[in-house]
């Protein structure tokens, strides 16, 4: 199978001023992203994300190495056909109500006439947005533009999405709607990249990640790849309300007999996103 | 494909901006403003200077439309990063400037459409009653061409076309939207003063290094002034041989296609 | 150090581009046009452009709408000839005249003001011609003649092939003349007549009135006029400016 992208080698430097000093945003990177995936792209600020996904959507010429959606090389635009991207703090036509804005991104992208209204109304459908279409998206919220750039990332059915980005400033509830989205187009066979600085949210919806820092690949893999601490096993126990002395000791004991020790003793808790959205979620 | 709809969002987004419509308003009434001059006698020469000023008015009103709608819809995409969604569709930079700038020339052609029709129709107007008063003087009619008018409407458009395709060459490597607007200005200027940089090269009394620097920049802009030729092809009855009006329009599209494709080569290595 | 070189040689390229693009469509579509518009562009020295009130007319002049501004300089030319305010209305059709060299209304007009207006409004200004003695109106009068004629000579390079700036001028001689001396210069006229039936465009009635004045005012003289209507003959061109030329000279064969 032809993977989704298959980065090779990858270098880019940018020369800065007159005199050229240059600057090397990405150093030597390989990486490939398996077709159907969710794939997270991780990495402090300046470590080369953004100038990497915009090198894959032919917006950057790479200064070595390879890079190919589905086999093709990046450059070409045909190899865009295939492909949807959600920018970081995205800006659109406001003067274009949201289904106009999304009419003519998928003309754009060559969705048929005869296909064009029912791509519309599946893409507002899938991101919420089919209340808010016929207003001008200049009147648009920060979370509805998020949404409505999912929108447009997705309506011409494209089978890879990169997503920069896709929650910045978005509230929780909003946030896990677009995690549903993301989810439900891994259900629908897309790859998905998504590069995001909130981790929670990438723990919970990504197969593989990667993590980027200077320019460099630290790590590739899966979470548990990367995740799992060797040597420690976690147990979750249910219907106890609280562990006496003895009973730890005993607990000790039994362990001590496996040749483990115990490390820690708390009472689990759900996350403060998850309080938050069956909180709010709800009403 | 996608340059047209490229060119109909541009257009588009171009109509619904109040600055199209207020520069619009502007010469629409700059050209009915001259039909206050019915109050002076100046015999059939009212009808130059109605002409001058729906001329001029259409250059004035035109050239700034030109400029600023060009950074204004070329460069606001780059800066705001619209561009950047745009082009990681499968759309090439070629059909981007391309489709960029044929929406802009269908807006300077309604603009200038819309100019020359109200021109035409006060021209057309008064013509007879000048004509009438001529004739009770027994001075000769003056005359108005409503084909002269159109060719000329033609001719400003491929003006304004020029105007804009230089505007795009200066945006393509600029980083601001003051740098791209005032040089383009300054780039309008010297094409409308392209013919004192002729005469100062070819001048006796010049240096040789004013020459050589007037001689080389006359050549590398076009020459804005080859279409003036309003007041012949309008209130002339000898007219224009159709050789020249052709040899002008040539002489434009080729100068725009060429600052097309400059602006193309720069926006091409543009990193966004 | 490369990039600086690299920055260079994009800069020369496009230079080569533009400049031969320039040269190619100079030679191939330019030429003729050019030639036929450049004469109608004003003077670009800097004398020239002196006599423009104030940098913003400079700029507006050479920003190619001069046109229109020749026109609201000529407006506001007109209200002050309506207050007859000389210097202010003179410096404004100097303007006009600067700014739009090629329109044929101005040139006329403003010689009418200064030959005809403006010493009539001295003389009003100095106490009216009741109280100016008769020497100094007429000094007054033969300075606008004299500058109506240099006007008359600039109008003349602007529309070389005009006929009716000369009879304009033959109609000035006559009338300045008589007020200045007293008497009509007919003379100087008939050579102004005959300068406008050299022209091209020479106007049919310049043919007639050159008869007329001959025969009625200077009768000594028609044999030469003769002799030179009838070197009009050959060049004559039309059917109808053959029998003009010949109306003329059976005018002058008149008693």
């Amino acid at each position: 199978m032809i993977p989704a992208v298959e980065i090779s080698h990858l270098v880019k430097d940018f020369r800065i001023g007159m005199r050229g000093v240059k600057l090397r945003a990405v150093d030597d990177l390989s990486l490939t992203v398996g077709e159907g995936e969710i794939f997270g792209f991780l990495g402090p600020n300046g470590s080369g994300k953004s100038t990497t996904l915009k090198i894959v959507l032919g917006l950057f010429k790479p200064t070595a190495g390879t890079c190919r959606i589905f086999g093709r090389e990046c450059r070409m635009a045909i190899a865009r056909s295939d492909v949807g991207f959600l920018p970081e703090a995205p800006y659109f036509y406001g003067y274009l109500s949201g289904r106009e804005l999304l009419r003519f991104y998928a003309r754009v992208a060559g969705v048929a006439k005869s296909d064009l209204e029912a791509a519309v109304e599946r893409a507002l459908a899938t991101t919420g947005m089919t209340a808010a279409a016929d207003r001008r998206v200049r009147t648009y919220s920060k979370g509805m533009l998020q949404r409505i750039g999912v929108a447009q990332a997705i309506v011409h059915n494209p089978r890879l999405v990169v997503l920069d980005e896709p929650t910045a400033g978005i509230d929780p509830v909003g946030s896990a709607a677009i995690g549903d989205c993301i989810l439900k187009m891994k259900e629908e066979g897309k790859t998905v990249i998504v590069c995001s600085h909130l981790l929670g949210q990438i723990e919970n919806i990504c197969d593989r990640v990667a993590i980027m820092n200077r320019g460099k690949l630290l790590v590739a893999g899966t979470l548990d790849e990367i995740l799992t601490q060797p040597g420690k096993m976690q147990v979750s126990v249910g219907g106890i309300e609280h562990f006496s002395d003895a009973d730890k000791a005993a607990l000790e004991d039994f362990l001590r007999s496996r040749g483990a020790t115990l490390d820690g003793l708390s009472r689990p808790r759900i996350s403060l996103e998850r309080y938050f959205i069956d909180r709010f979620s709800k009403q | 494909m996608s340059i047209y709809w490229i060119a109909r969002n541009t257009f588009l987004e171009a109509v619904r901006q109040r600055f199209f419509n207020f520069l619009l308003i502007l010469g629409l009434l700059m050209t009915a403003l001259s039909l206050a001059l019915s109050g002076f006698d100046f015999g059939g020469n009212e009808l130059k200077f109605v002409a001058d000023f729906g001329f001029g008015g259409l250059f004035l009103f035109g050239s700034i439309l030109a400029v600023v709608m060009t950074v204004q819809l070329f460069f606001a995409e780059i800066d705001n990063r619209t561009a950047i969604t745009l082009l990681a569709k499968p759309v090439s930079r070629f059909e981007f400037v391309v489709g960029k700038f044929a929406g802009i020339a269908l807006l300077l052609a309604v603009f200038v459409a819309l100019m020359a029709l109200l021109l035409g129709i006060v021209l057309a107007l008064r013509q007879p009653v000048l004509a009438a008063i001529a004739e009770q003087r027994g001075s000769l009619a003056p005359y108005f061409s409503l084909s002269g008018l159109a060719l000329f409407a033609v001719l400003q458009w491929i003006r304004l076309l020029i105007v804009a395709a230089m505007t795009f060459f200066f945006t393509s490597f600029a980083q601001t939207y003051l740098y791209a607007v005032v040089v383009s200005f300054c780039g309008l200027l010297i094409a409308q003063l392209q013919y004192v940089l002729q005469d100062v090269a070819a001048g006796d009394k010049t240096g040789t290094f004013a020459k050589i620097a007037a001689g080389t920049i006359a050549q590398c802009v076009p020459n804005l002034q080859l279409f003036n030729l309003g007041p012949q092809l309008t209130l002339d009855a000898a007219g224009v041989p159709a050789g020249t009006v052709l040899a002008a329009a040539g002489y434009g599209c080729v100068w725009a296609g060429i600052l097309i494709f400059l602006a193309f080569a720069f926006f091409r290595s543009r990193e966004m | 150090m490369k990039t600086a070189v690299l920055k260079i040689s994009k800069l020369l390229a496009v230079l080569a581009i533009l400049a031969g693009t320039g040269i190619c469509l100079n030679f191939a579509f330019a030429g003729d046009l050019w030639l036929r518009l450049r004469s109608r562009m004003p003077e670009t020295s800097a004398a020239s452009l002196a006599d423009t009130a104030g940098t913003g007319m400079a700029l507006g002049t050479l920003g190619g709408f001069r046109t229109v501004l020749a026109d609201i300089a000529w407006l506001r030319a007109y209200s002050f000839w309506e207050k007859s305010s000389l210097n202010d209305c003179e410096a404004l059709c100097a303007l006009a005249r600067t700014m739009d060299p090629q329109n044929f209304f101005f040139w006329e007009n403003s010689i009418n003001y200064v030959a005809y207006d403006f010493p009539n409004w001295v003389i009003r200004e100095r106490g009216g011609w009741r109280q100016v003695s008769e020497a100094v109106q007429a000094e007054i009068h033969r300075r606008a003649y004299a500058r109506g004629l240099e006007l008359v000579g600039e109008w003349s390079q602007r529309f070389p092939e005009s006929g009716h700036v000369w009879t304009y001028a033959a109609q000035m001689c006559i009338v300045k003349t008589a007020v200045i001396y007293g008497r009509s210069d007919f003379e100087s006229a008939l050579q102004f007549y005959e300068r406008a039936m050299l022209c091209e465009k020479a106007p049919w009635f310049a043919f007639l009135a050159y008869a007329n004045i001959t025969r009625m005012q200077l009768p000594e003289r028609r044999e030469r006029s003769r002799d030179f209507l009838r070197e009009r003959l050959s060049a004559a061109g039309t059917p109808e400016r053959l029998a003009v030329i010949e109306d003329a000279l059976e005018i002058l064969s008149a008693e």
